[in-house]
């Protein structure tokens, strides 16, 4: 060797050290940097697109995911995960995005359909902030936005009749879908007769026609008095010839079993106190105005069949309001349901969510699904392939690697995973891409807390790992306070107060059972309104 | 004429060449040498950058890492080309 190469090969040697380096680096990373490629490119293409966005977390190599709101908001999606490992955080986000825009957001609005109270109490915590940040006519525009049916409630009540007929419906229709939702969701133990169904069928078309609340069925039940003046006025002549000649025949074990049925559903103050309205929430109107709805089912007193119930027939009106939308509306609307499985209980519940997702885009309407398990929430594998052909991103959380089967074949493969060697003396090995995609689903099952698989479908064919952004919440006990102040707040939510209310059940009472005295008009007192609507000794069964 | 004129008539008349030769030898050294120090060079039909600086194996077995111009300690060999990841092609190493 010359000495001029030796020359050059000592002047050159720290930066051909640092290029071996360099390139040693590369070649152990170069695919894991080709496999982030693919999502990297998306990520940016993602964060360049005009309009609001939301961040949803970082991937595993620390880079922002920022995605256009309308990507969540205008799609069905779908996250799961095990207890405590984010789900409910994660759906926040969104939520956050759109209400830190309001009220400057028409464009787009949620709703929040919730069966343990969390996600309704932070959206809810969300909406105060907002508004202690606004002030005058920007507060007024938001709070007239906000929509609360919260069953737990006693302070302030929202009405829900669930005999007031939607608009532009059928009452037979209408009385038909009421009564199969009732049918199916009552709990197995409490399930109707032939007989039983057949009373309350006719009682529910009696009550409907008048716009009267499910809580006066005890009174068309007991009280002959009351049956008569409604029979007397009602237009509907199926339902007056049962009453007038079948009703009588009805066996008195029959009607007292319809009798405890459905004094379960009242068991809790606030249920009972929402059912009796006059009025429930027109969905097709909040939807198409924009309004943000939360909806709480879930409360210490309310019992677990009652809560799928009242999930059963929100669910129902839901529907019913999507398909009654203009096509095309102005607002999209996105109904995050948390604890899904309970919207797949039955099978009429089952085609419900099926023609939300295959026909409500073009409605405008979206629903954003957060449940543990969904293969076991929907058994249907003719539904759960709907709900997966439809929906256009998901987030997979810790879960089992049964569930997230459908992820399988867009799991980011590295082709660098190391295959342990036990024999030193063996040049090292990688696994196969069809080894590591096995390794990789298992891997679904200890994923930690927050972490998860993002996949946009209708973007990239392969997941993105993301670790997912927290909402920054108050300590417990700050938030505890603040949720008991505002959910006894009358006027946020369009709600009424309980004072107002209980005026108001007392002049319908008036009007339709005081006459005659057999039952007392109610009185604004609670303790009588509870006495009232209990059933009382001598019902005429 | 004696001997001595001879040659030197003749290695004037031959110098040209010699030192043209030499001029080659020098030009090919220096590129030889610059290879040598450099981590990396053009691809000749793509451009592309061919690193120098891998783990090479040479035809006896030996593998190693660094330069792709560093003599084989066991045979002695040196690469005469390297090849392009990009294009496939193969770029022809200046020789010592």
């Amino acid at each position: 060797m010359s000495i001029l190469v030796r020359i050059a090969r000592h002047l050159a040697r720290r930066r051909l050290a640092h290029a071996l380096e360099e390139r040693i680096r590369h070649l152990h990373e170069a695919p894991l940097i080709a496999a982030r490629r693919t999502a990297s490119a998306l990520l940016a293409r993602l964060r360049e697109e005009p309009g609001p966005a939301v961040c949803l977390g970082e991937t595993t190599w620390g880079e922002p995911i920022v995605v256009p709101l309308v990507e969540i908001v205008r799609a069905c999606g779908l996250t799961t995960g095990g207890m405590g490992t984010g789900k409910t955080m994660f759906a926040l986000l969104p939520l956050e995005a759109i209400v830190r825009r309001l009220p400057h957001l028409p464009s787009m609005s949620f709703g929040v359909l919730d069966a343990k109270g969390e996600l309704f109490e932070r959206a809810l915590w969300l909406l105060a902030r907002r508004l202690r940040e606004l002030s005058g006519p920007e507060e007024a525009a938001l709070r007239e936005r906000i929509v609360i049916i919260d069953f737990s409630a006693r302070e302030a009540v929202s009405p829900y009749n669930i005999l007031a007929r939607w608009p532009n419906t059928e009452p037979d229709y209408f009385i038909t879908s009421r009564l199969e939702t009732l049918r199916e969701l009552l709990p197995a133990g409490e399930r109707l007769s032939l007989r039983g169904t057949s009373v309350l069928r006719y009682a529910l078309a009696l009550l409907a026609e008048f716009g009267l609340p499910l809580t006066y069925l005890e009174h068309v039940l007991s009280s002959e008095e009351v049956r008569a003046r409604l029979v007397a006025r009602s237009r509907n002549e199926a339902v007056r010839v049962y009453f007038d000649r079948h009703f009588a025949r009805e066996g008195a074990q029959t009607i007292a079993a319809l009798r405890a049925r459905m004094d379960a559903l009242f068991a809790s103050d606030g249920v009972r106190l929402a059912l009796a309205g006059s009025t429930a929430p027109d969905f097709r109107r909040l939807q198409n105005e924009g309004k943000i709805i939360l909806v709480n089912c879930a409360g210490p007193t309310i019992t677990r069949g009652v809560r799928l119930l009242l999930q059963g027939l929100i669910l129902s009106d839901i529907r019913q309001s999507i398909f009654a939308r203009p096509n095309q509306p102005p607002v999209t609307y996105l109904w995050c349901a948390d604890e899904a499985q309970n919207f797949f209980l039955t099978r009429s519940q089952q085609e419900n969510m099926a023609d939300i997702l295959t026909m409500g885009r073009s409605f405008g309407t979206f629903f954003y699904f957060l449940c543990q398990n969904l293969s076991t929430a929907v058994p249907d594998a003719r539904i759960l392939e709907t709900l997966h052909t439809n929906s256009r991103w998901s987030l997979t959380l810790r879960s089992t690697p049964h569930d997230a089967l459908f992820l399988r074949s867009a799991l980011p493969i590295t082709g660098r995973l190391r295959r342990p060697e036990a024999n030193p003396f063996q040049d090292p090995g990688f696994y196969s891409t069809a080894e590591e995609r096995e390794i990789t689903h298992s891997g679904i099952a200890n994923l930690p807390d927050r972490e998860g698989y993002l996949w946009l479908k209708a973007h990239t064919p392969e997941a993105i790992q993301i670790l997912t952004r927290r909402v920054r919440m108050p300590d417990v006990e700050t938030f505890r306070r603040a949720i008991e102040v505002l959910r006894r707040d009358a006027r946020l939510g369009a709600r009424i107060s309980r004072a107002a209310y209980d005026r108001l059940i007392a002049e319908r009472d008036r009007e339709w059972l005081a006459e005659g005295g057999a039952h007392a008009p109610l009185d604004v007192d609670p303790a009588r309104l509870r006495e009232t609507y209990t059933p009382d000794g001598d019902g005429a069964a | 004429m004696s001997r001595v004129t001879e040659d030197l008539i003749l290695w004037i008349l031959a110098s040209p060449l010699i030192i043209l030769r030499a001029l080659g030898r020098g030009v090919r050294h220096l590129r030889y040498v610059r290879v040598v120090s450099t981590p990396s060079i053009p691809c000749e039909w793509c451009a592309e950058a061919i690193s120098l600086m891998e783990a090479w194996r040479c035809p006896c077995g030996f593998t190693y890492y660094g330069h792709v111009l560093q003599v084989c300690p066991v045979c002695g060999g040196s690469a005469a080309y390297v090849r392009c990841h990009a294009c496939g092609a193969a770029t022809l190493l200046p020789e010592a």
